[in-house]
């Protein structure tokens, strides 16, 4: 395969990169699909949970289908079915790239995917049946607990192996960050389901461990690969370096050691030690150097203009997701001051965080990177651009509709349940804030257009990868700036 | 420069320190709290669970009760828990000790359910709330667990369990096993005894005197 043809005058087209490219096309695809199809799914369940809050005889009479079933299904579906596949596709790309090496064996690295996705349905399969372990994002069973373990070290040894085989001296952020996350999931997934599921820690310690690991899938795994995405990204879209890039190590380290205490900020008010409570929002308020950092970067990068000819599908998204980033870590910072948690605290403000860390701003940027790594491994531009626009409007419309629905939700419900007087009953509460949860079921709605829209310019262009030929007249969704990473 | 030992170096040491600090210095703390004996009553507490409590709370962790109900009591300075009439104090971490899954909780859509077993008197309020929600408490957001029933046909004589609910002539509904556990369960959760620790939770009442010198785990 000769990537030449569709791609011309490009770096890109460096004969080596058809080697490189051969041996991961398959198994990033499959991922790229899997996570689309999840996408879907966790949707779908996120716009069913929430019409269950407004009418709540909703597919209640099967235990299956209760609405305390449901969430910790949608959540997993997002997580481990979207985040974690499309966090792959991401990882090999971007390392294989940038270390200028093939992967070893795709076919191996492919049943590792093929276990992850067997892995994440049997433990979707073992919540909905009544075997939740109860505990935040490891709420799927042991066994498949078990399986998901074994499948990572299939991809993630198979990343170390592109990593040590690398041509390319340097490792630019982008490589930091993947290579951290590389590491760091397996120890995060190994402690949490050894304290947790495993084994038994006791009183309300196993919620400090629950929190630990629930913000470190995010802090420590899918947080990293979505920067080290939009780092990636950004240069090569936008064909001007990384602004401040010196600073950028300092954003990489402060990140990762602040942010890996936020999620502690949770347990502010929880019968759990004082300084947990301290040290979790301490850290929400540190998380102001990296943010500062990587927002310099960023926004210095991004304010440059956008060069002639466009530039293209991705840099939308990977801009949104930038921007989602850093609003995300001023809207935390918002809601750790004491007197306003006081309110939002144990509300859906919570709910609101989450779908701004995982979707505004790590989905967002996975959106963008498979934007720009499918056409190349396909050696197609998309089958429809008109789609791609489709999904980015309907994405952002959806996303903010969803977060500011649950704030504003949030907000109402925690100054009701606070106000005894106005609000002596739960009816009166509900009934104070039902109205933004109608908001955020069309949110999910609103959000669902597009990722079925995503989902069908993914299997087009896997179709027209697999069965097309090859294409010879690029169109302009493929305009080639210059690679600028490598030399920095 | 080829700076991947020390990236590597860096995550490992990172993500020790995280480790230590959260996880291993709280197992070290939790490991030295233990259930209070207390003398005059010839009691510990809190009070080991019975067999059917602990099924409960296996029923209440797999139906996922806690995506719409936490079980904490928070300060007073800190929202109108005890205002609301949650509990008499604040939760400490002591009242989890028996926990096999201790379940906070993230979200309030219902009201806490830490000490729900003090507010309602007969395990018939429970089983009345559970099956028809939208009648014990008009207007209710709260969803229906019918499927935790049996209705059946009475045949001789009503049972002596059959709900007090509205149902077709010549039916009953009675609690399964899990309703009735689940409902154990609830009727189990009553945090009032007064800790050492809880006179910083629980200002009214006064601690007792041998207070002062266990103060861990508050
Ligand atoms: C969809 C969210 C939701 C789920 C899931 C849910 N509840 Fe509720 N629950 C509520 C709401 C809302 C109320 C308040 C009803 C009212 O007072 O109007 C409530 C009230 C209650 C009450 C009465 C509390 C009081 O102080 O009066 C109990 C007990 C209760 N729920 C138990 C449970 C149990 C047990 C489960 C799991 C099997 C459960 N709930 C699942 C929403 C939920």
């Amino acid at each position: 395969m000769d990537p030449d043809s569709s791609l011309p005058q490009s770096p890109d087209s460096r004969p080596e990169w058809a080697e490189i490219d051969a041996s991961i096309k398959v198994p990033v695809l499959f991922f790229v699909y899997a996570a689309a199809a999840w996408l879907v799914t966790a949707t779908v369940l996120g716009f069913i949970a929430s019409v269950q809050l407004v009418q709540p005889a909703f597919l209640a009479d099967c235990a299956w289908t209760t609405h305390g079933r449901i969430v910790p299904l949608a959540r997993n579906a997002l997580i481990y079915g979207w985040g974690f596949n499309a966090a792959f596709a991401v990882l090999i790309w971007i390392s294989a790239r940038l270390c200028r090496a093939p992967a070893p064996q795709w076919g191996i690295t492919l049943v590792g995917a093929l276990f992850w996705n067997i892995g994440v349905k049997l433990g979707l399969i073992g919540i909905m049946i009544g075997q939740s372990t109860g505990h935040f994002l490891m709420e799927m069973p042991g066994y498949a607990a078990a399986v998901l373990f074994v499948s990572y070290g299939i991809i993630g040894a198979s990343v170390a192996i592109i990593y040590s085989r690398r041509r390319e001296g340097n490792l630019f952020v982008s490589q930091w960050y993947g290579l951290a996350a590389l590491f760091w999931f397996p120890w995060v997934f190994t402690i949490g389901q050894a304290a947790l599921v495993f084994g038994s820690i006791r009183g309300t310690g196993q919620a400090i461990t629950a929190v630990w690991y629930g913000h470190n899938i995010y802090a420590l795994f899918l947080a990293p690969i979505a920067l080290g995405a939009i780092y990636y990204l950004l240069p090569k879209r936008l064909g001007r370096p990384i602004a401040g890039y010196n600073w950028a190590a300092l954003g990489f380290w402060s990140f990762a050691l602040f942010a890996t205490f936020g999620g502690l900020a949770y347990l502010a008010g929880s019968p759990v030690p004082g300084w947990v409570q301290a040290l979790g929002v301490s850290s929400n308020f540190m998380m102001l150097v990296p943010l500062v950092v990587i927002g310099y970067n960023f926004l210095g990068t991004m304010l440059g203009g956008t060069p002639a000819g466009g530039s293209g599908p991705a840099l939308r998204f990977i801009k949104f997701g930038a921007i989602a980033f850093l609003v995300a870590g001023l809207m935390i910072k918002v809601f750790s001051v004491p007197q306003i948690y006081v309110t939002t605290q144990l509300t859906f403000v919570n709910e609101a965080m989450n779908q701004m860390h995982w979707y505004a701003f790590v989905s967002m940027s996975f959106i963008g990177a498979i934007y720009f790594i499918v056409p190349r491994l396909a050696t197609h531009a998309w089958p429809s651009g008109a789609l791609i626009t489709a999904h980015f409007w309907s994405s952002v419309a959806g996303v903010v509709i969803v977060v500011a629905s649950l704030v504003l939700a949030g907000i109402a419900q925690g100054g009701a349940i606070n106000d005894v007087e106005a609000y002596p009953l739960f009816a009166d509460i509900s009934a104070h804030y039902s109205g933004y949860l109608v908001g955020a079921a069309l949110g999910f709605l609103t959000l669902l257009v597009g990722q079925l829209a995503f989902l069908v310019n993914i299997l087009m262009a896997i179709y027209q990868a697999c069965f097309g030929g090859r294409v010879t007249d690029p169109t302009p969704l493929f305009p080639q700036p210059p690679v600028l990473e490598v030399n920095s | 420069m080829n700076r991947g030992p020390y990236i590597f170096l860096g995550a490992f040491a990172l993500l020790a320190f995280s480790w230590t600090a959260a996880i291993l210095a709280n197992q070290l703390g939790y490991g030295t709290l233990t259930p209070h004996y207390d003398a005059m009553e010839g009691k510990s507490f809190p009070a080991p669970q019975p067999g059917i409590v602990a099924r409960g709370a296996m029923v209440y962790t797999d139906l996922g009760c806690a995506a719409c109900h936490t079980q904490q009591v928070r300060r007073a300075d800190l929202g109108g828990d005890l205002t609301r009439g949650w509990g008499e104090r604040a939760s400490v971490a002591r009242d989890y000790l028996h926990e096999k899954t201790v379940q906070l909780g993230h979200n309030r859509i219902g009201p806490d359910l830490r000490n729900v077993g003090a507010r309602y008197e007969s395990p018939e309020d429970f089983y009345q709330l559970l099956y028809a929600p939208e009648q014990a408490l008009p207007g209710s957001n709260m969803p229906a667990y019918r499927f935790l029933f049996e209705e059946s046909k009475i045949s001789g004589e009503r049972s002596k369990d059959a709900l007090d609910v509205a149902v077709a002539p010549g039916y009953q509904v009675i609690p399964t096993e899990r309703a009735r556990s689940l409902v154990a369960y609830l009727s189990y959760l009553e945090d009032v005894y007064a800790y050492p620790e809880t006179q910083y939770v629980y200002p009214e009442k006064e601690a007792s005197d041998d207070a002062a010198a266990e103060e861990e785990g508050q």
